[in-house]
C-alpha cells in the first residue's frame, strides 16, 4: 500500500517516502526496493530521504534515519516537500536539512556525541540521546529520540524524545531557542535563560534551573 | 602553486568586493604574482572597483566556453604589473557556468601566481557554488550587524558541508565603528566570535575613504596619503594570510586618528573634488 520510490534528481538519489501506515511496513517497503535493485548500490552510498508529510517527519524521522544507516547507507539531506509526478526530476522542497556526520553513527543507540557548532541548515538527527559539545545556532536543528544536552549556547530548533518518550529531558548551559520540543510538547523560550532543564511535568513542559530540577518517580 | 581564497559572505553589501580588490593589491604591492577572479556574472563589480572597466576584451564566460585561454583574458592593472584580474560578464548569467568549469580555469591559473582570490557573488545559489569550487580556503566577510552574521552562520555551515576544514575558514569583520562598540551600541568582537565560533583573521574597521576610493577605481591601498590606518591594518591581514603571526588590532587602534592638520586638509580636498 505504503508508496515509496527512489528518484535521481539533481541532488543526487532521493528515497521519498510519500505515505506509510507504521513503521514496520514501511521498512518492509523499503526492504523490499533495495532488493529489487540489489547490486546497484553499495555501502557506504549517500542518499537523501524525503517525506511528504510533516507530522510524520518529526515523529518517525530519526527511526527511518536509523533504518536505512543499518543497512549501509549514508544519509545525506533530510528534505520535506512532495515529488512532482509529471516531471520526475524536479522535487519542490519545502525544508532541507543536512545531516552532520559524526563517528559514532555505525552503532545506533548509544549517545551520539557531536564536538561542532551546529550552524543554520545543518542537524544531528539520531534515535538515540544526543550530547552536543558546541553551540546550536539558530536555524540549526537537533532531532533525538531521547534525551538533548548542548554544552553550550541553544539559538536553534531541540527536538527531544520525538518518538514519544515524555520523561525526555532537554539541557543547555544557555538557552534561547526558536522552539523546544520533548515528545508532543512544544514551547517556546521567550528569553535567554542559562543552565536550564526543560522536561514535561503532568502534562505540561516547564524549564527548572538545573539545580531545582525535581523529576517525576522513578528518575533520579 | 597558488593559494586560492574566495570571499563570501551570503548577504550582500558587507564588502566582499572592495575587500577583494585591496587586499588583492594589497598583496601584490608585496611583490605577490597576484589572480582577482569576479565569479559575479551579470552583476559585476570587481573591474569598476579596480578601475579596469574599460581594458576588458574577453571574460570568464568565454574561458568557460573554452573559446580563449585563461591567460589571454586577464586583464592585468595599470600599475601594478604583478596583479591581474578575471573579469565577470555583465550579460551572461550565473547559470552558464559550472562548478566544475570554475574548478578547471582556476586549476589552470595556479601555476602561474602565487595568490588567487574570489570574489563571490551575494546569496547562497549557483554563483556562490560556482565561486567556492576552485576555492582551498575561505573568507567569510560579515558586518557586525545580526542579518549579517546569521547569513554569516550559514554560509560556514555550508563551506563545512562541502568539506572545508574549521582552520579553512577565517572570518573578517568589515565596517567595524569603533566609537559605536565602545558605547555598547554595536555587537564586539567577542559576540561575534561567540556567534560563530569561529577565528576572527581581521578587523576592518568604516572609513569613508573607502567610498571615495571605490568611486575613482582605484583600491585604498594603492592611494599614498589617505588612511594610513586602514593601509596598516589591511597589510596586517595580507601579512596574515601569507601565514606570519601578526596580532589583530585592538580596538583603540582600529580608530583613525587624524591630526588636526590633516583632517583640514582631507576636509578641502574632498570638498574641492566634490565642486568640478
Amino acid at each position: 500500500m505504503g508508496s515509496i520510490d527512489l528518484r535521481m534528481t539533481k541532488k543526487g538519489v532521493v528515497l521519498f517516502i510519500e505515505e506509510y501506515v507504521d513503521l514496520s511496513q514501511l521498512f518492509a517497503d523499503i526492504t523490499n526496493k533495495f532488493s529489487q535493485l540489489n547490486g546497484f548500490f553499495t555501502p557506504g552510498d549517500k542518499l537523501s530521504i524525503m517525506i511528504k508529510d510533516r507530522e510524520k517527519y518529526s515523529k518517525d524521522i530519526t527511526e527511518i534515519v536509523s533504518f536505512v544507516e543499518k543497512m549501509g547507507f549514508k544519509v545525506g539531506e533530510i528534505l520535506v516537500g512532495e515529488m512532482n509526478k509529471k516531471t520526475p526530476n524536479k522535487i519542490s522542497v519545502k525544508q532541507k536539512l543536512n545531516v552532520v556526520e559524526s563517528g559514532s553513527s555505525k552503532h545506533l543507540n548509544p549517545t551520539k556525541v557531536v564536538k561542532k557548532t551546529i550552524r543554520s541548515g545543518q542537524a544531528i538527527i539520531h534515535d538515540g540521546d544526543v550530547v552536543l559539545i558546541g553551540n546550536l545556532n539558530s536555524g540549526g536543528e537537533v532531532i533525538s529520540a531521547g534525551n538533548v544536552s548542548v554544552l553550550g549556547e541553544a539559538r536553534g530548533v531541540i527536538r527531544a524524545g520525538v518518538k514519544g518518550d515524555e520523561d525526555s529531558l532537554v539541557f543547555a548551559i544557555s538557552m534561547n531557542p526558536e522552539l523546544v520540543q520533548i515528545a508532543g510538547y512544544v514551547a517556546h523560550v521567550p528569553e535567554q535563560v542559562k543552565n536550564i532543564i526543560a522536561h514535561v511535568r503532568n502534562g505540561k513542559m516547564i524549564f527548572e534551573k538545573y539545580d531545582e530540577v525535581k523529576f517525576n518517580v522513578g528518575r533520579g | 602553486m597558488a593559494k586560492v581564497y574566495v570571499l563570501t559572505s551570503g548577504k550582500g553589501g558587507v564588502g566582499k568586493t572592495t575587500l577583494t580588490a585591496n587586499l588583492g593589491t594589497a598583496m601584490a604591492l608585496g611583490g605577490e604574482r597576484v589572480a582577482l577572479i569576479d565569479a559575479d556574472i551579470g552583476l559585476k563589480n570587481l573591474d569598476v572597483v579596480m578601475g579596469l572597466e574599460n581594458r576588458i576584451i574577453y571574460t570568464l564566460i568565454d574561458v568557460a566556453n573554452g573559446k580563449v585561454n585563461v591567460f589571454d583574458a586577464l586583464v592585468r592593472h595599470k600599475q601594478i604589473k604583478n596583479l591581474s584580474l578575471l573579469p565577470a560578464s555583465q550579460i551572461a548569467t550565473k547559470e552558464m557556468i559550472s562548478p566544475d568549469d570554475m574548478k578547471r580555469i582556476i586549476n589552470e591559473m595556479k601555476e602561474r601566481f602565487d595568490y588567487i582570490f574570489v570574489d563571490c557573488p551575494a546569496g547562497i545559489e549557483r554563483g556562490f557554488r560556482n565561486a567556492v569550487a576552485g576555492a582551498e580556503e575561505a573568507l567569510v566577510i560579515t558586518t557586525p550587524e545580526l542579518p549579517a552574521i546569521t547569513d554569516a552562520d550559514r554560509v560556514i555551515g555550508l563551506l563545512e558541508n562541502m568539506g572545508f576544514q574549521d582552520d579553512k575558514i577565517h572570518l573578517i569583520v568589515n565596517r567595524f565603528k569603533a566609537h559605536m562598540v565602545r558605547h555598547g551600541d554595536m555587537l564586539n568582537i567577542n559576540d561575534i566570535k561567540s556567534a560563530l565560533s569561529i577565528e576572527v583573521m581581521g578587523i576592518v574597521p568604516d572609513s569613508e575613504d573607502i567610498i571615495i576610493s571605490t568611486n575613482k577605481g582605484i583600491p585604498l591601498v594603492l592611494e599614498d596619503g589617505s588612511s594610513a590606518n586602514m593601509h596598516k591594518i589591511l597589510n596586517g591581514i595580507v601579512r596574515r594570510l601569507k601565514g606570519e603571526e601578526i596580532p589583530i588590532p585592538k580596538l583603540s587602534e582600529l580608530e583613525d586618528k587624524k591630526g588636526f592638520l590633516e583632517a583640514i586638509k582631507s576636509f578641502f580636498k574632498r570638498h574641492q573634488s566634490g565642486d568640478d
